[in-house]
């Protein structure tokens, strides 16, 4: 019996390495592929004039390959997106986690959860038959624009924000949020100098995956940016993220022109690489602040 | 709970486990019973594909076989003939429709058609992955290769479309180039009231994209543009934007836009068989001359019938 036992261990644990090294090869293959693929064509046209480039005409007579207005893009479109969804949604989670009464929360919670499983290109296309008429409208332009974007993007990455840092407020451990009552700090100052800072991690591993989620939807961002190459003089202009720019040509593309998009998808890679590395500093700058508050709460709740 | 189902857990478990429990019961059932599925889906699929390889094998020995073919071998042939077409977005909506009229005459055979662009087609029909290729422009030189067949099968028109409530009705072509290449940027520029032009293009590669500027004479397009990804969207845009401009191919033509004349010509049937509509381009078929013969010289020879040609001019010009 027992060695029948410890096989079975053994055999168990080989299936969970198996599926966990699916992952890895899974990631490994796509960046060979990527890289094989996208390659030929920056080494072809420069990496310099292919980052840095304005034009971007793979059809015509002298065809250009410039991409910045869509790294400009992408970068743009994500950014305004964090800067509207982090405020809404950190106080969206501090009323799941802290404030309501769980009547209240047992009523918001579902609405968010569904927010998070509604298809993209549902949401592209309510941001074309809505927000971009009511951009136009209310503010001139086109209405397909930078700022219809930022908004949609803005409410497709709500979910992610609120759900996950709703749970880190949710593990501040209790013996902390009692310490500050019991110094005399108010609900507010609890909330914001106790429990946001010692939940700053989680908080900032939601504005991860949001961006993650921001930088890489396509098919809602394809139907409201209007996919225009150029770098936006204000947020009415229209652009094209490096997301759509893949999705829009790689149909029709001639092999030369499907390198250059390859070469597109492996920018977004390190773009997106590239964020996560930086944010991942500052988040373990954050959790060693994080090691000096708790001490000076005990400490104090000690004398 | 019924005691059987508890027997069985409990049965499964000192199986699994031996006398002593280390995880907890639902978590071994759960991982095993997904394990299991795991692996009856991937079974299941690795024997469909199998057999799907082992029916394609059989069929091309049939075909490929020069010995003359009995009766019963040729009618399995024939009940498993399936022609491929690849190709051009705009053309597929026409190839469509001539498609289920002939697949109604020839129940036997099978058409699949995939939409997904001019060069793909070109790609996939000199890779043989598809017998017939839908194009929606004349081939560039580079792009025939030898034994490579080009057959016109439709004129399609290309439409230069405006908001209905725009009061423009006629541009003259070099007009249009110039809102297309950025020169001109307000409607009062060509007579129109004054509010700026909203541009609306079409992907680079698309075949229309290419065909209209070709044909209008546009080095390149204004890069404030707004760009689609398909006649659907262009007609989208053109409708909700009272400032815009667009153009799409005739067949997709709706009452949300307006259709503009060009030089006072508007694109009839009278004025395109005459050549005094220049925007208009081919809609052809590709195919290699050796190919699997399984239906496809049927197809051709159906589109030359009256029959596909009334079905053309419902929305294109049959091509003489």
């Amino acid at each position: 019996m027992g060695i029948t036992n410890r096989k079975w261990e053994k055999a168990v644990e080989l299936i969970f390495l198996f599926s966990a090294l699916i992952s890895v090869f899974s990631l490994a293959a796509i960046t060979v592929y990527l890289f094989a693929r996208g390659f030929p064509a920056i080494r072809e046209i420069g990496a310099i004039n292919f980052i840095f480039g304005m034009e971007w005409n793979p059809t015509a007579d002298n065809p250009s390959y410039g991409i910045f207005p869509m790294i400009y893009a992408s970068a743009a479109s994500t950014a305004g997106a964090v800067i509207l969804s982090v405020p809404v949604g950190l106080s969206a989670a501090v009323l799941l986690a802290a404030v309501a009464p769980s009547c209240l929360a047992n009523l918001i919670r579902p609405c968010v959860d569904l927010l998070s499983s509604i298809p993209s290109v549902v949401y592209g296309y309510f941001g074309l038959t809505v927000i971009v008429p009511l951009i136009s409208e209310y503010l001139g332009g086109p209405g397909n624009s930078l700022l219809a974007v930022i908004v949609l993007l803005a409410v497709m990455i709500l979910p992610t924000i609120i759900k996950i840092s709703e749970n880190s407020l949710r593990a501040v451990p209790v013996e902390i949020i009692r310490g500050s009552y019991a110094l005399g700090a108010t609900k507010t100052e609890t909330i914001f100098k106790v429990m946001i800072p010692a939940a700053g991690t989680g908080i900032l591993s939601s504005i991860i995956l949001g961006i993650g989620r921001a930088v890489g939807e396509t098919m809602a961002v394809i139907l409201v940016c209007g996919n225009a190459v150029q770098i936006p003089r204000s947020v009415l202009d229209m652009v094209r993220p490096m997301t759509a720019n893949i999705a829009l040509e790689m149909s029709y593309a001639d092999p030369f022109h499907e390198s250059a998009l390859f070469g597109t998808g492996i920018v977004l890679f390190i773009f997106i690489a590239a964020v996560n590395i930086i944010i991942n500093i500052l988040s373990g700058r954050i959790t060693g602040r994080n090691m000096s508050v708790q001490p000076v709460l005990k400490n104090r709740t000690e004398g | 709970m019924d005691p059987a189902r508890i027997n069985l857990s409990g049965c499964f478990n000192r199986m699994v486990y031996g006398q002593n429990k280390r995880m907890p019961q639902d978590m071994v059932k759960k991982v095993f019973f997904g394990l299991v599925n795991f692996l009856v889906i991937i079974i299941i699929i690795s024997a469909s594909t199998a057999t799907r390889n082992i029916d394609d094998r059989d069929i091309k020995i049939d075909e490929t076989d020069p010995t003359p073919l009995d009766a019963g071998s040729v009618l399995l042939v024939k009940n498993s003939a399936v022609i491929t077409i690849e190709g051009s977005t705009s053309a597929a909506v026409l190839f469509e429709v001539l498609a289920e009229a002939f697949m109604e005459k020839n129940p036997e055979i099978k058409v699949e058609i995939m939409a997904n662009g001019t060069n793909a087609a070109i790609k996939a029909v000199r890779n043989y992955n598809a017998d017939f290729g839908m194009v929606s422009r004349h081939l560039k030189a580079n792009e025939k290769t030898p034994g490579m067949k080009e057959i016109i099968i439709a004129w399609d028109v290309l439409a230069v479309v405006v908001n209905p409530e725009n009061r423009i009705g006629n541009l003259q072509r070099d007009q249009i180039s110039a809102i297309y290449s950025g020169r001109i940027t307000n409607w009062s520029a060509v007579g129109g009231s004054d509010m700026p032009i909203h541009v609306i293009s079409r992907e680079e590669g698309s075949g229309t994209y290419q065909a209209f500027r070709s044909l209008a004479g546009i080095e390149k397009v204004t890069r404030s543009a707004q760009v689609t990804d398909g006649n659907g969207s262009m007609l989208e845009g053109v409708a909700g934007k009272i400032n815009s401009i667009g153009y799409v191919s005739m067949g997709f033509i709706n009452n949300r836009v307006k259709v503009i004349s060009i030089d006072g010509i508007y694109p009839t049937k009278e004025n395109i068989l005459n050549n005094l509509y220049t925007l208009k381009r081919p809609f052809s078929l590709i195919y290699y001359e050796q190919r699997e013969k399984n239906g496809t010289d049927e197809f051709i020879e159906f589109l030359h019938s009256d029959e596909a040609r009334s079905i053309i001019s419902k929305k294109y010009i049959p091509a003489e």
